[in-house]
């Protein structure tokens, strides 16, 4: 009895091992004509609903599945959906006339219809991107003309209207109302339903290049291909993107290893990456997406309420040393935004220079008391544990202050704990350290995020300047629809800005990545060529070629 | 019995009620507005009171208690801020998957400890016994994250004999959802090959989440079979002529191995927890990986779902192990009752 038992175990456990042993057999070098794969790392979450996500990620998902209404490019725009448009002289009507040959992946053609629905979908849920329209678009008098001519009214003259059309995304409406749902936790009249907020979470409604056909959120979007894509596309574009959460250095190691992934994600330390391309023969790129490192001061708070005393620390800080210490792959800021967005200008940076630091501070109001009694006077530089590499910036920042003889401590806050720190004056830390990047690829996009009042409670701004005539000067800018003078307006801010030293100019921020030699990328190959200074554009997997199993 | 198991279920119930709401209140006094982590940071300020308000997060907080409490008995765990869905579909999602891993590394942890246990007990001071002293140090000392990694590098970078992550291979489709557990679901549609290879996935995971606890396990049965070999009734049972095997297995295992058994239970219900930094290296889609990353976001629902889901875990897992233990040792019953 006991032995048939021990019979039957052995049976069961050989059974067992064996399925699962061959179930590991599957060798993926048999077939050479399996699908091209593009496999890279993100940062989750990741939304891929263009009303609701704005992180890089999201941008990402965006750009390869779904299709703006116009697209960004290192001069400005070009046309996309639209191919043309006109403008009224009051810079208020907004006429687009668009594509024709257009489908969905649903097969849907695309018409006025949708790029209306689009809009109106985006300021209703009033998240996401939709800052960009929802106090200027005046939805009640904007209009589709026709199958293919779509006209917008604002409510004020705004220029950067063409450019924030960047993050206008041209979702389905058939198939979105075909799946909004009216029991759902967020209604919006006069829908009467949830915009299709529930199912675009998993599904893409788009034009874009790649259709989603498989989501498991918080682990990975699967994208396959758009045959019926109107637009260009490179030969050897992958069959399948795939953005995977990723994040965790050794298991991105191992599957670039392994060729399980193409192009690791963006928040690896630099001696990673870079030892992951050596140990693998891999190519390592970077390019700039008109974001910027910077060291935000607080410009209310003692002692960096006195001009004197911001201008040394600008030129204490250790502008080389943060490069090729910290960032290598970056650049060092020509002027106070991002080279690379239109209307940014060069300007004469401050460099490190502790004698001219010494200048300043005494010159300052605090001066001598602050470096006789500069426990009075600390300065705390904070930095956020979700990005662990702004620790070092903020380490050789109260180092560089110690030896112009202020007192300095680094403080480390959870990202929740700075939004909240970020939000009051009063709580706002000294000097905050945070990369900061464009919404759309003009110098108008930063100004407003990181110095207009609007947005002072935003973690995009510590300075608290709250003055009413950069504020103005903001405005102006923005709403000039002639670009030559909008231009010259962003320049009259930035030197208006530059002169008040309200920020430490880290660098020109550019995210980095190793990826497989068998992935041509043009973006990162060559990034002041075929980089776009918009999050999320550089990652365009259309343009991205993926040579075939069989010619590797 | 009955009256033993009873009067285990009504005072789990009274713990996780007390546990719902201390969670339900220390998690709206961690830093962090779960509304302004959610949308982009130039969203105006309207906006983000709709939608504190569209979510009661605006309401005092035995409010929220309450409408929180009345919707989880109508199976709704509330919105989830970091997946912008209900969190009830979260939990349906990732659940099963981290309870097909654990059930695996329990499986693992409960056969691996037994017999560690056992061959170190029965050779008390043999080069048998150091050996196994010596896993158990390891195990004990090191991190479960620790082998996940070392499991990684050694059996999928260098040998290649198990993937380096995920649940299924390139090509295996994920069979048609019933239950969301994987396995069972490929069993009811037959697909063999999609098991085998579900486990095979799940295997590094799962040693790695087992052994820290297996080799603590090992230990403490060791350490009965080494104090319950003294008693008398051993010696009695050795000096009347019976058998080596029937004392060894009946009167030497059985009551060496309760504190192991209780340990044991404690080490399953822990796994969820720990099964994060495990669930991470391998890209495992579970519920730790997810729970954790909400509570970085001070997604409140998810906080509340996942302390509740590992306080019932727990509780289960008590009373199981109270049963098993006073099935072993009825004294415990009747002292208990």
């Amino acid at each position: 009895m006991l032995e048939k038992r021990y019979i039957a175990i052995l049976i069961l456990g050989t059974l067992l091992i064996s399925t699962v042993a061959f179930s590991g057999c599957v060798d993926p070098d048999d077939d050479e004509e399996r699908p091209t794969l593009l496999r890279m790392g993100f940062a989750w979450p990741t939304d891929i609903d263009p009303a609701i996500g704005t992180d890089k990620s999201s941008a990402v998902a965006f750009t390869n599945f779904y299709d703006p209404l116009v697209f960004p490019t290192q001069e400005g725009v070009e046309p996309w959906i639209a191919e043309d448009w006109d403008v009224s002289e009051d810079a208020m009507t907004w006429t687009f006339h668009l594509r024709d040959d257009v489908t969905f992946h649903s097969g849907n053609e695309m018409t006025a219809e949708d790029v209306m629905f689009s809009m109106e979908r985006l300021v209703t849920i009033g998240e996401g991107f939709a800052h960009m329209f929802e106090p200027y678009i005046d939805i009640d008098e904007s209009e589709v003309v026709d199958d293919y001519t779509v006209r917008f009214k604002l409510t004020e003259p705004r220029g950067v209207f063409l450019p924030s059309l960047v993050r206008l995304y041209i979702v389905d409406k058939e198939e979105v109302l075909d799946n909004a749902v009216e029991d759902a936790d967020f209604v919006y009249e006069p829908w009467g339903n949830d915009l299709g907020r529930g199912y675009l979470i998993e599904n893409s409604a788009g034009t874009g290049p790649y259709n989603v056909y498989e989501a498991v959120i918080e682990d990975h979007f699967y994208g396959e291909r758009f045959e019926d894509y109107w637009g260009p596309m490179a030969e050897n574009a992958p069959d399948e993107f795939r953005m995977l959460a990723l994040g965790e250095a050794g298991t991105e190691r191992t599957m670039f290893g392994a060729e399980e992934l193409e192009i690791t994600s963006e928040w690896l330390e630099h001696h990673t990456v870079v030892d992951i391309a050596e140990t693998f023969d891999g190519k390592l790129g970077a390019y700039p997406e008109g974001g910027a490192l910077y060291g935000m001061m607080h410009t209310q708070k003692e002692p960096l309420d006195c001009i004197y005393v911001r201008k040394a620390i600008s030129y204490a800080f250790d502008y080389e040393s943060q490069i090729d210490d910290i960032f290598p792959e970056s650049e060092l800021m020509e002027g106070i935004l991002p080279i690379l967005l239109g209307g940014a200008v060069e300007q004469d940076m401050p460099t490190t220079d502790h004698e001219k630091a010494m200048e300043y501070l005494e010159q300052s109001q605090y001066y001598p008391d602050i470096v006789e009694n500069p426990e009075d006077y600390e300065i705390e530089a904070s930095w956020t544990g979700a990005v662990p590499a702004t620790e070092h910036v903020a380490l050789m920042i109260t180092s560089d202050l110690e030896d112009i003889g202020l007192e300095a401590r680094s403080r480390r806050y959870e990202w929740g704990a700075l939004i909240d720190a970020m939000y009051e004056k009063e709580t706002s830390p000294h000097i905050c350290i945070v990369w900061v990047s464009a919404d759309y690829p003009e110098a108008g996009s930063l100004l407003n995020a990181r110095y207009h009042s609007r947005n002072a409670r935003s973690w995009q701004q510590n300075e608290w300047l709250e003055d009413d005539d950069i504020d103005e000067l903001i405005d102006d800018a923005l709403r000039e629809p002639d670009m030559d003078e909008r231009f010259a307006l962003y320049e009259e801010v930035q030197n208006e800005l530059f002169e008040m030293y309200p920020s430490l100019f880290g660098h020109d921020q550019y995210s980095k990545h190793a990826y497989q030699p068998y992935v041509t990328w043009p973006e990162a190959e060559d990034p002041l060529e075929y980089s776009i200074p918009s999050n999320g554009y550089s990652v365009n997997v259309r343009n991205i070629e993926v040579l075939p199993h069989g010619e590797r | 019995m009955k009256k033993y198991i009873g009067k285990r279920l009504f005072w789990a119930l009274v713990a996780l009620i007390g546990l719902s709401i201390f969670i339900f209140y220390f998690g709206r006094i961690i830093p962090g507005d779960p509304i302004r982590m959610m949308v982009s940071p130039q969203t105006p300020d309207h906006v983000v009171e709709e939608l504190r308000e569209s979510l009661a997060l605006d309401q005092p907080v035995y409010t929220q208690y309450f409408y929180w409490m009345r919707n989880v008995f109508q199976g709704d765990l509330g919105f989830s801020v970091y997946s912008r869905r209900s969190v009830t579909a979260d939990v349906q999602q990732y659940l099963p998957r981290s309870l097909e891993l654990i059930a695996y590394a329990a499986s693992v942890q409960i056969v691996g400890s037994f017999l560690l246990g056992i061959f170190a007990g029965s050779n008390i001071d043999k080069w048998q016994d150091h050996i196994t002293r010596l896993f158990s140090y390891i195990g004990v000392s090191v991190p479960a994250f620790v082998f996940a990694i070392i499991f990684q590098l050694v059996f999928s970078q260098n040998l290649g004999w198990f993937p380096t992550s995920g649940s299924l291979s390139e090509g295996v489709a994920t069979p048609s959802r019933v239950t969301g557990f994987i396995g069972l679901d490929a069993l009811f549609s037959g697909e063999f090959f999609t098991i085998g290879n579900y486990i095979w996935h799940a295997t590094l995971p799962a040693v790695a989440l087992a052994i820290p606890g297996m080799e603590q396990v090992a230990r403490m049965i060791r350490s009965g079979m080494i104090t319950i070999n003294q008693k008398d009734y051993i010696s009695m049972a050795r000096g009347y002529g019976l058998p080596e095997r029937t004392v060894r297995f009946k009167y030497l295992l059985r009551p060496s191995i309760i504190p192991g058994v209780t340990v044991l239970g404690m080490q399953i219900a822990m796994m969820l927890g720990n099964a994060f930094l495990v669930e991470l290296i391998f890209r495992w889609p579970g519920f730790s990986r997810f729970a954790i990353n909400a509570m970085l976001r001070s997604d409140l629902n998810t906080i509340v779902a996942t302390v509740m889901i590992v306080g019932i875990m727990f509780a289960i897992i008590n009373i199981v192990v109270d049963t098993l233990v006073a099935y072993i040792d009825p004294r415990i019953r009747y002292s208990g009752s």
